[in-house]
């Protein structure tokens, strides 16, 4: 491979996915993932975030239609058929899903599906892989991996189970691993050692990581840089402590002053929540996408529907009148 | 026969301790149900004999010419001049040592005749359970992967009428077809009649005379195992796992045929123990219109030369057969699901 | 109720199955009311030289069998017995499967695990065997055939009164009566046994679909009633003759599968109809 170190891992451009004609899901999104980089995919639930991470990795249902540019190390996988694409998922780009308690089949034992897909992409022996396997499962910190190796499913905690997840994704060494709200249905103490070892494991590999979640503490604490999405569009993108700290799209901003323990003011006006709720992708509104529910509209943003225009070198916004301060 | 001292000091320590497994548990409760169904069967037997024209002797009697002491004999032999009670008691006790009596019929007890027919009975239903939940599942496949397309409109419309067709005008329409139509199968018998092919040839020939009587078994099972397969796939397909599984980038094949169908194959397991039950009465008329030397033309046999022995020792001995079938069902459907424990 | 029912049946109507369904068996339902009328010398009588193919003497449309016995009269009086047999094993076994399944599922306890275990042993018990067993030993009539397939058949109701009454009696409508001393009869019919009525209609459809199979094929055996002529016993003699004169085999077997059809969409469209929650499911 010709990469230049600043040539990135994943880049999508001008992604859409709509549902027939007529129903736009997703709109130009746009955002880039570097070798070693965390991404941080963020938005309110709804907002296109797992439709954005699926059609990546292909796996939207058929009744979707997807438009733009998605390049993994210079391959555009959005003209691959699922043949061709069959060889980059599981292999240079892998998937950790919500639900750890049904992302495994109930009726094959741990171990198989490990190997399952190591075999899949790696010209290996039944016992090749199987040993391969277990090293995989130490190395996501599962006790006694060679006995969990023959466990079912259902024996293993949520926590466990997310870590055999963890293993398969990570079997063959992908180069990106996008992780849709990994931790969100596990117990705390349980989320902050998934978090780690995702850490770890993305250091060790230099992995490109696009993490997605709606826990703006999530991103602070593992990303370095942060995407925002609204409504099927990405409103702005940065840094993640420039971006969080400073927002510069009103609704980054209502997004921060949401939390529960987070007020946030913005120009002396104390935002405390965002009124009203993410319009459905049937009744998207003229002009802004946030614009009814923002309380800096003014009557360009109801006309015209903001480009996403570059700030400094490294951050964007899509908004005609950014709050928060100029650097 | 003298236990070891250990061991009895050990059983007399805790008391019926070989009961609290988990299998020791499951088995003693498949037991007990299997000696609710055989005693259902016994009792029922009881008193279709005793509506039965004339009494248990005169059957026993049958077409043989028995004096009148002979028969009184067998009577106090019998118990028949005993209590009602006793009397079923009596009958229990035969029957629990399946002595089923003589059979006038074949000249031979009742047993005997059992033991010699019931292999082909056997092999009748069994391979209709392996056909009709393998093409059942396949047609589930193919119209849940395909839900609302033609296709699965069409399967779903052959359904409906094997749905709505007996086996017997099946068996029937099938006759006519291959066999006088297009004299290509073989229209009734285990075997070619004093064929002396054996091996492989002689498989050949019993899966030919074969075919046609599964065929004729199967078609209604096929139409259930297809729609509730239909259904279960299009259930199993929105599952997590499935793309899990996809995302591995393995083969859609597999994906289907390893992940999606083994999951959904469960609740037509569950279905099949219900299945053996029918198909062991519907071979009754298969058997029949096949020439088939199972336990079910015998049946047929035993009603038309009344020789009731015969025909309650066949009820019983099913009966017993599909007892040990779902037990066998349960043990494979615990292999399928790891999540089944034993209960 | 009469508003009810009214629209139950307009709803069918609309329901494509249920058209079809219902126009076949009203098809059906007229040949058994009109066999007398259209053919008042009954279906034994000898009509025409034997052995006619359908459409050789237009008097005989259907052909004659054997004997010179008119098919179209079989197939007339046959409905009859097809309809009372179907519908008279229906009742019995659903008014067994009833009583066994609403006092499972509503004492619950060992009263439930008894009949449970009951119900379970007799699905274990090959139906059709049985069946034979008792028409064969007790002697072939109409009633017996009809008690026959009602015992072998109760328990399918059983178990679907007794999951409808497990779910019902924790109702809280079902509470309340209970709470002011409503006797158990009362609460069991004024207030669960209405509620159930939809579940068990439909399942009434399969089950007259599944006894008209069955007597056919007693017929079929040669265990019918002697005296009546059903589809199964043309479908018999017709076999005999199945190499020169199969239509004396088709044109009963397709009334047959055709009445069973009707019954199987009706029940289809019923279910529809009558659980709208359910349909969602699937």
């Amino acid at each position: 491979m010709s990469l230049t170190p600043a040539a990135p891992l994943l880049s999508v451009e001008n992604l859409s996915i709509s549902y027939g004609d007529a129903v736009p899901l997703v709109e130009q999104v746009n955002f880039t993932v570097r070798r070693g980089e965390t991404v941080g995919l963020v938005g309110e639930s709804g907002c296109g975030k797992s439709l954005t991470a699926l059609s990546v990795m292909g796996l939207l249902s058929e009744n979707l239609r997807t438009g733009g540019a998605i390049e993994l190390e210079g391959t555009n996988l959005i003209n691959l058929d699922q043949k061709a694409l069959r060889h980059y998922r599981g292999n240079r780009m892998a998937m950790i899903f919500q639900e750890p308690l049904t992302a495994l089949n109930p009726v094959l034992t741990v171990g198989a599906q490990v190997v399952e897909v190591l075999r899949a992409h790696q010209p290996m022996s039944k016992a090749e892989a199987e040993k391969r396997a277990i090293e995989l499962l130490e190395q996501v910190r599962i006790p006694d991996a060679a006995e969990r190796f023959h466990d079912y499913p259902h024996r293993l905690s949520g926590g466990m189970r997310q870590r055999v997840v963890i293993a398969i994704a990570i079997a063959c060494n992908p180069s990106l691993l996008i992780a849709d709200e990994p931790t969100t249905a596990l117990d705390v103490t349980v989320q902050a050692q998934i978090l780690q070892l995702l850490k770890t494991l993305q250091r060790e590999a230099d992995l490109g990581l696009l993490l997605i979640t709606h826990d703006l503490g999530v991103v602070r604490q593992v990303a370095d840089r942060i995407v925002v999405m609204y409504a099927g569009a990405v409103v702005e993108e940065g840094p993640v402590d420039a971006v969080l700290d400073n927002p510069r799209h009103p609704y980054t901003a209502g997004l921060l002053a949401a939390r529960p323990h987070g007020s946030f003011s913005v120009q002396g006006h104390r935002l405390l929540d965002i009124h009203g709720a993410v319009p459905p992708p049937t009744a998207r509104p003229e002009g802004c996408l946030f614009q009814p529910r923002c309380i800096y509209a003014q009557d360009d943003c109801k006309a015209v529907r903001p480009q996403f225009t570059t700030l400094e070198a490294d951050r964007a916004v899509r908004c005609f009148h950014p709050v928060g301060r100029q650097d | 026969m003298s236990a070891s001292p250990t061991s009895a000091t050990r059983q007399t320590a805790v008391p019926f301790h070989f009961l609290s497994g988990p299998l020791p548990r499951y088995v003693l409760r498949r037991l007990s149900q299997a000696v609710l169904v055989l005693l259902l069967v016994i009792v029922g037997s009881f008193f279709l004999l005793k509506m039965a024209p004339g009494d248990l002797v005169d059957v026993l009697a049958g077409n043989s010419d028995m004096t009148a002491e002979q028969m009184a004999a067998l009577r106090t032999q019998y118990g028949l001049d005993q209590p009602l009670l006793v009397q079923l008691f009596l009958y229990m006790k035969r029957l629990v040592t399946l002595d089923f009596g003589y059979s006038p019929l074949n000249a031979a007890p009742v047993l005997d005749v059992i033991m010699q027919r019931w292999p082909v009975t056997a092999i009748l239903v069994a391979s209709s359970v392996v056909v009709s939940m393998t093409l059942g599942a396949l047609l589930g496949v193919v119209s849940a992967r395909n839900a609302g397309k033609p296709i699965d409109l069409a399967i779903s419309m052959v359904m409906l009428l094997f749905y709505a067709t007996p086996s017997f005008v099946i068996a029937i329409c099938f006759i006519l077809f291959f066999s006088v139509f297009l004299g290509v199968m073989p229209i009734a018998g285990f075997a070619t009649v004093g064929t002396q092919a054996t091996g492989l040839a002689y498989a050949w020939d019993v899966a030919k005379h074969l075919a046609m009587p599964v065929a004729a078994l199967c078609t209604f099972y096929i139409a259930i195992y297809g729609r509730i397969g239909r259904a279960a796939m299009l259930e199993v397909l929105k599952l997590d796992y499935v793309r899990t599984a996809r995302a591995k980038g393995i083969s859609e094949r597999r994906v289907i045929y390893v992940h999606a169908l083994r999951n959904a194959m469960l609740p037509l397991v569950t279905m099949a123990g219900l299945q053996v039950s029918a198909l062991v009465g519907g071979a009754v008329l298969i058997e029949t219109i096949f020439g088939l030397p199972g336990m079910g033309r015998t049946a047929f046999d035993a009603v038309f030369e009344r020789d009731t022995n015969l025909l309650l020792g066949v009820l019983f001995i099913s009966s017993l057969s599909v007892v040990v079938v779902n037990f066998i069902i349960d043990l494979l459907y615990m292999v399928l699901d790891p999540r089944v424990e034993l209960t | 109720m009469n508003s009810g029912s009214q629209s139950l049946i307009a709803r069918l109507l609309r329901h494509p199955s249920g058209l079809v369904g219902l126009l076949l068996l009203l098809l059906v339902l007229g040949m058994a009311l009109g066999a007398g009328y259209f053919y008042p010398s009954g279906p034994w009588s000898l009509s025409g030289s034997p052995r006619l193919w359908p459409g050789q003497n237009p008097a005989l449309p259907l052909g004659t069998d054997s004997l010179g016995r008119d098919l179209a009269a079989g197939l007339f009086h046959g409905s009859r017995v097809s309809l009372a047999v179907g519908a008279a094993a229906a009742i019995f076994s659903v008014a067994i499967g009833t009583i066994i399944g609403g006092l499972s599922g509503y004492y619950g306890g060992w009263i439930d695990d008894v009949l449970m275990r009951l119900t379970d042993a007799m699905q274990t018990i090959p139906s059709f065997l049985s069946a034979i067993a008792i028409v064969g030993i007790v002697g072939p009539s109409l009633v017996t055939i009809i008690v026959a397939i009602a015992i072998v058949s109760w328990p399918m109701i059983a178990r679907l009164v007794r999951a409808e009454f497990l779910r019902l009696r924790t109702y809280d409508f079902v509470q309340s009566c209970r709470i002011i001393g409503m006797s158990d009869l009362r609460i069991i019919f004024t207030q669960i046994l209405p509620n159930c009525l939809a579940p068990i209609i439909v399942a009434s459809s399969v089950l007259v679909a599944t006894a008209i199979i069955v007597e056919a094929s007693l017929s079929f055996l040669g265990l019918g009633d002697p005296n009546a002529m059903s589809w199964g016993t043309m479908l018999g003699n017709g076999r005999a003759a199945l190499r020169t004169a199969w239509y004396m085999t088709a044109i009963p077997a397709a009334a047959l599968v055709l009445t069973v059809l009707a019954l199987n969409l009706l029940g289809d469209a019923l279910n529809d109809v009558l659980n709208p929650r359910l349909k969602e499911r699937s």
